[in-house]
C-alpha cells in the first residue's frame, strides 16, 4: 500500500514528459545588485525547455551565465537567488557555486541546471528570475544582499577548503611527498569506505512501537565553541526518533546557528559519514540547552538500499555567532568525522588523475 | 540501450524494489546517465513529496469530510430513486460500483484538500531538482524549527566545483 501510494505520488508528480519547447528568452531575467562585483557578459538560455505535465509546467532551466570578476580580489564563491513566481506563493531557492577561483578581471561560465514544477497559468513578469545574492572572495569578505544567508553556507565551505588545502600544504613541508601520497590515499579510502547518506528531519512518529533507546555517543573537538553531551535516541530501522541533544555553548559570544555532523554505523558495522543538519537554536554564552527534541532523523543510502542503524555519533560541525563569524573542526583528532570537503576532493582528484608531482604543483600556488 | 522505466525508477530512489532488481536497476543507473538523473530527480521529489505529508496538519476533520461524501453519495442515490426505474431495468448499482464510487470521492476531495491547501509558514516550497552529471554528495531535507528546505549538494570533479541547491520556504 506504501509503494502503491509513493509510486502514485512519484508519477503524478513526474508523469510523462510531453513536446518539449524551447523557453523565451523574455521569461528568464537575469538581475544584478547596484555595485556588483561581477558583470554579466552574457546569459545563453538556448538548452532551456518547457514542457507539460498534467496540470503543470515543466522547466528545465539549462543556462550558462559568462560573468566577470570587477573587483580586485578573487571570487571563491557565488550564490544566486533563483524566483520561479508561482512555483508555490513565496518560493524561492538558491544556487552556489564554490570551489571557484577566479582572478581580478578575470571571466567565468557559472551554470544553472535546474528543474522546476510549476502549476500551469502564467503570471505577469518572466518565468524564472535569478538574481545575485552573495559573492565570496577569498579573504572571506562579502558582497551582497545576502537575502538568503547565503554568506554562512559560502563562508563555511571556503573555511573547510583552506582548512584542508593548508593541511595537504603541511603534510607536504613537513613530511614530504611520500606522506602526501600516503595522505591522498588515506582521503581517497574515507570517500570510498564511508559513504554519505541523506537524511530528512521529520516530526516524530507519535508512537515509538519497535524502537530501542540507545545513547548518543558524541565526538568532541578541543576548540569547539558549542560543545554536545548526553545524547539519546530511540533507533527503529533507519530512523533516529526523538533525537535529544544537549549542548552548551562554552564561548563568550552568542551563537545564533549550529549545524550538528552524523555518523552512523549498520549492523553490519559499516560506517556512514552522514550530512549535517541545521540547528537554529539561540544560545548564549555558557546557555545550555536541548537540540532536535520531537523530531526524527530519517537517514538514506543514496542507491535506495535499506539500511539498519546500530549506532551513532553526532558532533557540533558548525558554529555562528552573532556577530557573523563562523567555527568549523580543524583537521586534528577526530577529522576522520569530517566529510571530504570539495578542495579536498579537488586535490585528491588531482592525485588520482595526473599524479603526484601535478598535486605539488598545485599546491605551490597557494 | 534499454532504459529503466518510470515504475521501476521510482521504485528504485524509494528503496522499494527486490534485491535482484536493485542490483539490475542499480548497475543500470552507474552506467547510464540519463537515469541517472531521472533517478536524482525522482529521489529529490520522494524527499519532497515525504516532507508535504509530514507537513499535513493534524487538525483535519477527516471523519467529517468522509460522513460529507457519504451524504453526497446517499444524495445520488435518492436522485436515482426519484427519477424512477428505466423502462428496460439495468442495475446500475452493484455494490461494488458504490465501494469504487465512494473510493473515487474520497480521493478526490482528499487530492483537492493537498492541492489547494495554501502555502503555510512551514510548508515545503516548490519542486526544484539541481539536475546535471555532477557526482551527487548527498540531500538534507526536511523542517526544523519552522523552516523548511530542501539542500542538495553536487560535486563537479573536472573543475573541482562545487554546486548547492537550497529550497526553502518563508
Amino acid at each position: 500500500m506504501r509503494n502503491s501510494f509513493s509510486v502514485a505520488i512519484l508519477l503524478s508528480m513526474a508523469g510523462i514528459l510531453t513536446a518539449q519547447q524551447p523557453a523565451s528568452t523574455s521569461s528568464l531575467k537575469v538581475s544584478l545588485p547596484p555595485g556588483s562585483p561581477v558583470a554579466l557578459l552574457d546569459s545563453d538560455w538556448g538548452q532551456s525547455t518547457t514542457s507539460q505535465r498534467g496540470g503543470a509546467t515543466v522547466l528545465n532551466l539549462n543556462s550558462s551565465l559568462t560573468l566577470r570578476n570587477t573587483s580586485p580580489n578573487r571570487i571563491r564563491a557565488v550564490t544566486w537567488m533563483v524566483f520561479s513566481q508561482e512555483v508555490t506563493p513565496g518560493g524561492r531557492a538558491s544556487v552556489t557555486k564554490s570551489n571557484l577561483s577566479v582572478g581580478p578581471g578575470e571571466s567565468f561560465p557559472v551554470r544553472v541546471e535546474l528543474r522546476l514544477l510549476r502549476p500551469m497559468g502564467r503570471p505577469a513578469g518572466p518565468l524564472v528570475e535569478i538574481s545575485l545574492d552573495g559573492v565570496l572572495f577569498d579573504d572571506l569578505s562579502f558582497f551582497g544582499p545576502n537575502k538568503l544567508d547565503s554568506r554562512r553556507m559560502m563562508t563555511v565551505e571556503e573555511m573547510e577548503a583552506q582548512r584542508d588545502r593548508r593541511w595537504f600544504k603541511q603534510v607536504l613541508e613537513a613530511r614530504g611527498e611520500e606522506a602526501l601520497k600516503q595522505e591522498c590515499i588515506a582521503s581517497l579510502a574515507k570517500q570510498r569506505d564511508m559513504p554519505g547518506l541523506d537524511i530528512q528531519v521529520a516530526r516524530a512518529p507519535a508512537t515509538n512501537t519497535a524502537a530501542r533507546t540507545v545513547q548518543l555517543s558524541v565526538l568532541q573537538f578541543p576548540d569547539a565553541p558549542v560543545e554536545a553531551f548526553n545524547g539519546s535516541a530511540q533507533i527503529a530501522g533507519a530512523e533516529a526518533r526523538q533525537p535529544m541533544l544537549q549542548v552548551m555553548n562554552r564561548s563568550q559570544q552568542s551563537v545564533r546557528y549550529m549545524e550538528l555532523g552524523w555518523i552512523l554505523k549498520d549492523l553490519r558495522g559499516r560506517e556512514y559519514l552522514a550530512g549535517s543538519v541545521p540547528s537554529a537554536t539561540k544560545l548564549a554564552p555558557k546557555q545550555k540547552a536541548s537540540v532536535l527534541a520531537g523530531s526524527a532523523l530519517k537517514f538514506s543510502e543514496p542507491d535506495g538500499a535499506p539500511l539498519s542503524i546500530e549506532s551513532i555519533t553526532s558532533f557540533v560541525s558548525q558554529v555562528e555567532f552573532a556577530n557573523g563569524t563562523v567555527w568549523i573542526p580543524g583537521r586534528t583528532s577526530g577529522s576522520k568525522a569530517l566529510a571530504a570537503s570539495a578542495e579536498e576532493m579537488r586535490l585528491t582528484n588531482i592525485y588520482t588523475r595526473k599524479g603526484l608531482k601535478a598535486l605539488v604543483e598545485e599546491l605551490k600556488k597557494f | 540501450m534499454n532504459h529503466l522505466s518510470e515504475i521501476d525508477l521510482a521504485l528504485y530512489s524509494s528503496g522499494d524494489l527486490s534485491f535482484l532488481q536493485r542490483w539490475k536497476a542499480n548497475r543500470h543507473v552507474k552506467s547510464c546517465a540519463d537515469c541517472a538523473r531521472e533517478l536524482d530527480a525522482f529521489r529529490t521529489i520522494s524527499h519532497i513529496a515525504a516532507n508535504t505529508r509530514e507537513q499535513l496538519p493534524e487538525d483535519v476533520a477527516w471523519g467529517h469530510l468522509a460522513a460529507e461524501m457519504k451524504a453526497n453519495i446517499h444524495v445520488a442515490l435518492e436522485a436515482g430513486k426519484i427519477a424512477g426505474p428505466m423502462e428496460e431495468p439495468v442495475r446500475i448499482w452493484r455494490p461494488w460500483h458504490a465501494v469504487a464510487a465512494f473510493a473515487s470521492v474520497v480521493a478526490l476531495v482528499v487530492s483537492g484538500f493537498v492541492v489547494t491547501k495554501p502555502a503555510s509558514p512551514t510548508q515545503p516550497v516548490s519542486e526544484m531538482t539541481l539536475v546535471g552529471s555532477d557526482a551527487r554528495l548527498g540531500t538534507v531535507s526536511g523542517n526544523v524549527e519552522g523552516g523548511s528546505f530542501v539542500r542538495q549538494r553536487r560535486f563537479n570533479p573536472e573543475t573541482g566545483e562545487q554546486t548547492t541547491l537550497i529550497v526553502y520556504a518563508q
